[in-house]
């Protein structure tokens, strides 16, 4: 009896003392903020940024762009703003030079029997960007700091953003190369009637991302990439094939908002970002 | 009766012991904590004066400025591994650097030998030297207006070091022709000269340039790296005839390839791994006027247009290391 009450006292102060000793510490880290003391460079700042920009992916004439776009940090993560880019010059893409060089120099006699377009006849009627701009919300989820050749550091931080795209392209003109479906059908004239040109406004969603990468508290180098789904006839000829017939029954193309189609516009912008006031404070 | 009340004492004493013992951790726990928010107060009296009183004069700027170089030197240390101690502690111990305090030498000497073991940013998460890398990736020409290729394929690279690799990499492309192809034809009548491409191989070799960490929401730190990209090889080509009565050939080109790339690293032997890559090349095309005569694939080559092509790529994959675990060489 003895010996039982003994070993179930140890079976007892052995568990007990096991229990207690068990008692979990915890981690002093658990819900802390992965970075502390960080410079607070974004919430209620305003942000200016000048910037250059090229398009990239366009089918015909690729726009140089310059912009500025001013932003204000609502807090670390979300900010409005609003941007706008001219087009200083274009360059054509190497699909229109391969083109053109497969074109002839001038129009054919009969151009209802070989409507191909002559050089220059194919270049005036191409249209191209003349500006860009609107406004747009940003989200801001990640920062950080990062060492370029292990030797240079910067802080950084990666965004996103979304809006309305307005683009004001610069409309071809075929007028010399056209004739008038009240009259009779020309010699070397294209037979198109052209009830809209490929000119003017047009918009639609944009979004895009990018980073800042921060050299003080108020100056950051900026790249960001910007996707813009626009309707337009960036070629300036027909598409869906619809015709009129003139006063002496000739067929005549129409050209029209219908020949207009949804097409990607992506361009990359580098620039320099400086937030006001200059000075940022550090978080706890 | 005698042995058991004995026991009971016992029991209840180691008890009230152990009790006793778990609890000072907890409170030593939050006597460290306590110390990080007191060290707000104490060492961080800039951050206060920032915070309440806006920016601070010149010299304030500069104290700050050299808080802040601190910091990126212990990002150094972090970023090579090289998580030296004792330089940290000859820095936390420089003259320049000692903060005012209320506590006793004794609980402050306590306190950072407790936080000393926690590093709250991480060391790097893969060490790469002396192991191989498998990626197996998908991806798209970016730069063709008129003909889309997806392309499928993989890599395979050592690590002579953690930044430096050589391999080897190879993809096929499937072909897609846009709907600006068949548009060039209806609005300007030509028909441009297209070539499909059939599959590229590279002996490949990169070098981490840039290495980071950032933080999603401040809570989540991803670790990331940038990596530039060179090689040499070849690229096949076939081309694909404006009458469909006249017969294709191959090209086999010499193929430059430069790029940029990102990993962003997940575990200790997986990756997210992007790039962007120019398979640069001398392309022999169909002749613009190539004629019936010219039907058979010989005559069309002996009279082939050769233009020099950049032919852009994006790719995704996801790289796995192997072995899949290593030994860091440090401590921290």
């Amino acid at each position: 009896m003895k010996k039982l009450s003994s070993f179930l006292l140890l079976l007892v102060l052995a568990c007990t003392s096991f229990s207690s000793f068990a008692v979990k510490r915890g981690d002093p880290l658990e819900g802390q903020p992965a970075v502390r003391k960080r410079i607070l460079y974004l919430p209620g700042r305003f942000e200016l940024r000048p910037s250059l920009g090229v398009s990239f992916l366009q089918d015909y004439k690729h726009s140089f762009l310059f912009g500025i776009n001013a932003e204000y940090h609502l807090n670390d993560y979300l900010s409005a703003g609003f941007s706008f880019h001219y087009s200083l010059f274009e360059m054509n893409s190497a699909l229109t030079d391969e083109i053109q060089s497969t074109l002839p120099a001038q129009l054919e006699d009969d151009t209802y029997i070989n409507p191909t377009p002559s050089k220059d006849a194919m270049m005036d009627a191409l249209d191209s960007i003349e500006m860009v701009f609107g406004p747009h919300i940003a989200y801001t989820p990640a920062f950080g700091k990062m060492g370029l050749f292990g030797s240079v550091f910067f802080d950084f931080d990666l965004y996103f953003f979304a809006g309305v795209g307005i683009v004001k392209l610069k409309g071809g003109n075929l007028d010399k190369y056209t004739d008038d479906p009240n009259n009779a059908p020309q010699e070397e004239m294209l037979h198109l009637q052209i009830e809209e040109n490929n000119g003017g406004l047009t918009y639609g969603p944009q979004a895009g991302f990018g980073v800042h990468v921060f050299l003080n508290r108020w100056i950051a180098l900026n790249m960001n990439f910007r996707w813009l789904y626009i309707k337009r006839n960036s070629a300036g000829f027909d598409t869906n094939g619809d015709r009129m017939t003139g006063n002496e029954g000739n067929e005549w193309v129409i050209i029209d908002e219908k020949d207009k189609m949804w097409e990607n516009t992506m361009f990359f912008h580098f620039g320099v970002s400086m937030f006001f006031p200059r000075w940022a404070p550090r978080s706890k | 009766m005698r042995t058991l009340f004995i026991s009971l004492i016992s029991i209840f004493a180691l008890n009230f012991q152990a009790i006793n013992l778990a609890k000072g951790q907890d409170e030593k726990g939050k006597e460290k904590i306590e110390f990080e928010d007191s060290s707000k107060d104490e060492g961080g009296d800039d951050i206060q004066f920032e915070d309440e009183e806006g920016p601070p004069t010149t010299s304030k700027v500069q104290e700050e400025d050299d808080e802040e170089d601190e910091l990126l030197t212990d990002d150094i240390d972090d970023l090579g591994s090289l998580d030296d101690e004792k330089e940290k502690k000859k820095k936390k111990d420089a003259p320049g650097k000692v903060k005012a305090s209320t506590k006793t030498d004794d609980e402050h000497q306590d306190s950072k030998a407790y936080w000393s073991d926690i590093k709250v940013v991480p060391r790097k998460l893969i060490l790469k030297q002396q192991r191989m890398e498998l990626i197996p990736y998908m991806g798209m020409t970016m730069n063709d207006n008129l003909i889309r290729h997806i392309l499928v394929g993989g890599e395979f690279s050592y690590y002579m070091s953690d930044a430096l690799s050589f391999g080897v990499g190879g993809h096929a492309f499937l072909k897609q022709q846009t709907d600006r192809a068949y548009l060039t034809g209806l609005q300007q009548r030509a028909l441009p000269t297209l070539n499909q491409y059939l599959y590229s191989f590279t002996l490949n070799s990169s070098y981490e340039a840039a290495y980071g960490k950032m933080a999603v929401h401040n809570k989540k730190i991803l670790q990331w790296g940038i990596f530039l990209t060179g090689g040499v090889g070849i690229t096949g080509t076939e081309i694909i005839p404006r009458n469909a009565g006249h017969e294709p050939w191959q090209n086999t080109n010499i193929t430059i390839q430069i790029g940029v790339g990102m990993r962003v690293f997940i575990s200790e032997w997986l990756t997210l791994w992007l790039s962007v890559r120019n398979y640069m090349m001398q392309d022999k095309f169909e002749n613009s006027n190539r004629g019936l005569e010219q039907a058979s694939a010989e005559a069309g080559e002996a009279d082939a247009a050769s233009r020099f092509i950049n032919n852009i790529v994006f790719q995704i994959g996801l790289s796995i290391f192997y072995p899949t675990s290593f030994e860091y060489t440090t401590f921290k």
